[in-house]
């Protein structure tokens, strides 16, 4: 019996010495939350892709970010998309101040905003980042301003951590919690044990998802930005399948008991890699790591992941990744340097956000490059509805990739009806092919093959065969009534801004 | 007393009966009400997604009108895939068994026969009459839905124009259009004008009120005519598409004087009539010497329709000749008209079954309208590669070299193929290193393993499809009995 309640005792003092450690550990430092969450007001702006010479509907949304180091706040750059006014508030106090962007990268999902009114930041403490253990099991708790005055509290629970891709090529760590958040996915801090853990970027209110992008993603950023010029994630963009278990596979391509990796399928040459990869290459390890047939390594922290996370978690653009591959059913070690994204490489852009549509009208035919945004004009079931030539020149990007990086798909979107246009004025979503003969390249080469066209008539040819001539003089004569009666500010645009 | 009044009664409508009989026999015009039957059809459809079964049995209700000859004729759609019809007469309690004599999809007509003499007693022959002018009066006939007896609906004719014909589609013809109600079960019957037929009702417009469509005079000649040699061929075509010239700086930029017209060759498809005949850019003045305006209309009647019509009015085979213009001067050429010849048929098929062939679990099919109308809203949802394939195939000049386009349906999942077994819906390029042209061409192909495999390329990917060679003819077995399927190839 004493002995029983010795033991009991013992355990009892065990648990308490337990739980003062705890407190003392607890972040008694750390600094309260409103002090470290700020509410961001975007007033936005979306071009208008069916009528690209127009700017379409405004709306203010009421989003969250958080304080990181150097007076700055970082929230997620898909929640300011196409900005025209962006203001912090802090604390609940009424007053707003104008922020200003510094960095906006919709490759690793993250902005940072700095605020010039240095004011703004007395009184706020930056966030402190979770490091070190496994984060499975734990509790999370999310922040989010509502109604400007008040910070409310959600918890929400870990369920995966993964490699995942918002942008083409472009492999981000994703946290997924479940929540009972109705509302949410824009920019919030996600915090475990008093450290921030991720910020918020996607809510699916059917499934009570939200997605965080890891604070690693952040740091990332950071130690991009501290190095002087902000370059980028990585452009890693092939194709690959996972070899899975199949013995069939494993055989035919000479791969041993042991052997585990990835099976690259498409490696456009502009990729990182693409002048050393090859179509059929396994890649069986990355810097050391070895790929399992699922795709995956062994991150320690955050278990498994893809491996993509091994080029752009923690790898910086000009670092080398070496991989052991398999080629011919002989190991060789191949090695090259991580390329930056570049601004301009293939026939659909990467990110059309934040960009005015090129465009050029022509005898009110309104031509413009193929973009997302124009594919998304389509609706949001536009990957269903969208018009299926362009869906296929979508799905299969990465192989016209070679075309060369000035290359375009240059579309009529539609004809604006004037007396010149007669009996075109039907045509739209049409696939430009040629003008007076030649193939356009983009927006500013086919204004200037009509600018050149020494001839009367101007031919423009569409995939499908059809065809369209305008009188050359007769559409330059018309074209500021006509600009005028739509009033459209420009004929053409063809900046990259 | 009660009694009496009865049989006063009976005497009275016998009269009637009789009176309108001799009148309409002095007229020299049948009853139509006792020439119009309806038509009970049984049908099946093989399961594209499963193509070795069938779906489950199905029944229908349509009309149909006799006509010259003991001939029934009534709506393909009304018949299609059968495996029974019965015909029931107005006043006749008998049902009467009915053969299918000719079925053209594409105009979506048929005849019928009964091989039971008893069936054609009073009934007469409807002759057919001709194209009825705009807002005069026709009476439709026919056993729509809403009771069982026979059901007449008069109205006007409001439109005469060319439009899709649904039943095949893609096709599109002269219909009529009238405000009579033509509803489910219509189909197939009579629309009479003064005692002639100058219509079969065949589909109506969804979502609006009062359109109903015929299959005009000129469109039941042409079948009647194609099968007199004992043969449907269908309707022939041009085997170009064609584009409107609307706009003077296109016709100028051709060299057209500004007071000629006509229609733009697009696209002149491989293999058909035209084919080696017509150019790209070339213009069409005329069709056999009627003159094509530059929205595509010829004069008809009192209006203009488009000018297909020139071409459907002839048979396969015949010659038609036009005038076009090409290099800025007139010629005239002629050639034979042929049906539209197809790698990917983008015609609803009836009557035919899939052709498949199952190896290790892999379902080998070709690319067709049927195979993607499987997919509900199939239009948004099937695989969008496919359906740029299916669109596009051939102004875009894709995989020209193939007969058909050879698609892996789906894969039955089997220990052999286990690692394979989500691929679904993607072209098949090469088995073997073989090219695929056909579905032939897997079934050679696959008769050749390399190396001990069998490697399969799909399109979109350099990833192979592997399967052991030594392990087909076991999966081959166990598959064929554990998804109970009769035979693992149906190659016609």
């Amino acid at each position: 019996m004493d002995d029983k309640r010795n033991n009991l005792m013992k355990k009892l003092s065990i648990y308490i010495c337990v739980l003062l450690a705890l407190f003392a550990s607890l972040p008694a430092a750390a600094a309260p939350m409103e002090e470290q969450v700020v509410n961001i007001i975007v007033t936005s702006q979306k071009y208008d892709y069916s009528s690209p010479w127009q700017k379409g509907e405004i709306t203010r949304a009421n989003i969250t970010g958080c304080v990181i180091d150097g007076n700055r706040i970082v929230t997620s750059a898909y929640a300011i998309t196409d900005n025209v006014l962006i203001e912090v508030l802090k604390k609940g106090e009424p007053r707003k101040y104008s922020a200003r962007l510094l960095i906006r990268d919709y490759h690793c999902g993250l902005a940072v905003l700095t605020v010039p009114d240095a004011e703004f930041f007395n009184g706020l403490k930056p966030v402190e980042f979770s490091e070190g253990a496994r984060l499975f099991g734990e509790t999370a708790r999310v922040y989010k301003w509502d109604a400007m005055t008040n910070l409310k509290e959600y918890s929400a629970e870990l369920n995966k951590s993964s490699i995942r891709f918002y942008e083409p090529g472009c492999g981000v760590l994703m946290h997924q919690f479940s929540t009972v958040m109705n509302e949410g996915g824009n920019g919030e801090p996600v915090f475990i044990n008093g450290k921030l853990v991720g910020i918020t970027t996607g809510l699916s209110s059917e499934t009570k998802t939200l997605y965080a992008l890891a604070s690693d993603m952040i740091r990332r950023m950071l130690k991009d930005l501290s190095s002087g010029a902000y370059e980028g994630m990585p452009f890693f963009w092939i194709n690959s399948v996972d070899i899975q278990n199949d013995v069939n596979l494993r055989e035919y391509f000479g791969m041993g008991s042991g052997d585990s990796g990835v099976m690259a399928t498409d490696v456009p040459s502009i990729s990182s890699g693409g002048d050393v990869l090859k179509k059929n290459d396994i890649i069986l390890s990355i810097n050391g790591t070895p790929i399992d047939d699922n795709g995956m390594y062994d991150s320690g922290r955050y278990g498994k992941l893809y491996y993509y996370g091994l080029i752009h978690l923690d790898k910086f653009v000009g670092d080398e990744i070496r991989m052991k591959i398999l080629r011919d059913k002989k190991k060789i070690d191949v090695q090259f340097k991580l390329k930056p994204i570049p601004d301009n490489c293939c026939v659909i852009p990467l990110i059309s956000n934040d960009r005015q549509p090129r465009y050029y009208i022509f005898g009110g035919l309104v031509l413009q490059e193929l973009t997302i945004g124009y594919l998304e004009s389509f609706g949001p079931e536009w990957k269903k509805k969208g018009e299926k030539r362009m869906l296929y020149y979508y799905d299969t990007v990465k192989s016209m990739a070679d075309e060369g990086a000035d290359k375009k798909i240059v579309i009529l979107n539609k004809v604006l009806p004037d007396p010149v246009n007669k009996g075109y004025q039907y045509y739209g979503n049409l696939v430009l092919k040629k003008v007076n003969g030649t193939a356009a390249r983009d927006i500013a080469h086919l204004k200037k093959l009509v600018d050149d066209s020494q001839g009367r008539f101007v031919m423009f040819e569409f995939a499908g065969n059809s065809s369209i001539v305008l009188d050359k003089r007769s559409a330059l004569t018309g074209e500021k009534e006509l600009l005028k009666k739509y009033n459209i500010s420009s004929p053409y645009n063809d900046s990259d801004e | 007393m009660k009694q009496r009044t009865k049989i006063a009664a009976g005497v009275c409508i016998l009269i009637l009966c009789l009176v309108i009989s001799a009148v309409s026999k002095e007229a020299g015009k049948p009853d139509i009400r006792l020439s119009t039957v309806k038509i009970i059809r049984t049908f099946i459809a093989p399961d594209y997604n499963l193509p070795w079964k069938m779906k489950d049995p199905q029944s229908s209700m349509g009309s149909g009108s006799i006509i010259k000859g003991g001939r029934i004729l009534t709506n393909a759609h009304v018949v299609a895939d059968s495996t029974y019809i019965q015909i029931k007469k107005e006043d006749d309690p008998e049902i009467y068994d009915a053969q299918i004599e000719y079925i053209g999809h594409d105009c979506d007509l048929a005849l019928l026969k009964v091989k039971d003499r008893r069936f054609y007693a009073n009934t007469a022959a409807i002759d057919l009459g001709g194209i009825p002018e705009l807002r005069s009066k026709v009476t439709t006939y026919g056993y729509p839905v809403g009771g069982s007896r026979i059901s007449i609906t008069e109205g006007v004719i409001s439109r005469i124009e060319i439009g899709e014909y649904t039943h095949m589609g893609n096709v599109s013809f002269l219909m009529i259009q009238t405000d009579a109600a033509i509803n489910p079960g219509n189909s197939g019957g009579p629309v009479v004008q003064n005692g002639r037929i100058v219509g079969v009702a065949f589909q109506a417009s969804a979502n609006t009120n009062n359109i109903g469509f015929m299959v005009p005079v000129p469109i039941i000649r042409h079948f009647l005519e194609d099968v007199k040699n004992g043969r449907y061929d269908g309707f022939p075509s041009l085997g170009a598409f064609t584009d409107t010239l609307e706009n003077i700086s296109y016709r100028r930029y051709l060299g057209m004087k500004d007071d000629q017209s006509g229609v733009l060759v697009s696209f002149v498809i491989p293999g058909s009539g035209a084919d080696a005949h017509l150019k790209e850019s070339d213009v069409i003045l005329s069709i056999d010497g009627v003159p094509i305006a530059n929205d595509g209309s010829i004069q008809f009647g009192n209006g203009r329709i488009f000018y297909s019509y020139l071409i459907d009015i002839k048979q396969v085979g015949e010659t038609v000749s036009l005038t076009v213009f090409r290099n800025k001067a007139r010629r005239d050429i002629k050639f034979i008209l042929k049906p539209v010849p197809f790698r990917v048929s983008w015609f609803n098929e009836y009557e035919t079954l899939p052709r498949y062939y199952i190896f290790g679990g892999i379902i080998f099919q070709v690319l067709s309208r049927n195979y993607l109308t499987t997919w509900d809203k199939w239009w948004y949802n099937a695989d969008r590669r496919l359906l740029y394939y299916y669109s596009y195939y051939l102004t875009d000049v894709i995989f020209p070299e193939r007969k058909e386009f050879v698609l892996i349906n789906r894969v039955l999942p089997d220990e052999a193929n286990t690692y394979i077994s989500d691929v679904h819906d993607k072209i098949v390029d090469t088995v073997n290193g073989v090219k695929i042209t056909s579905l032939d061409d897997v079934v050679a192909a696959l008769a050749r393993p390399a190396g001990g495999f069998h490697l399969i390329h799909i399109d979109g990917t350099s990833y192979p499809l592997i399967l052991k060679a030594s392990q087909i003819n076991e999966a081959n077995i166990r598959i064929k009995q554990k998804y109970d399927i009769p035979s693992l190839a149906r190659l016609k």
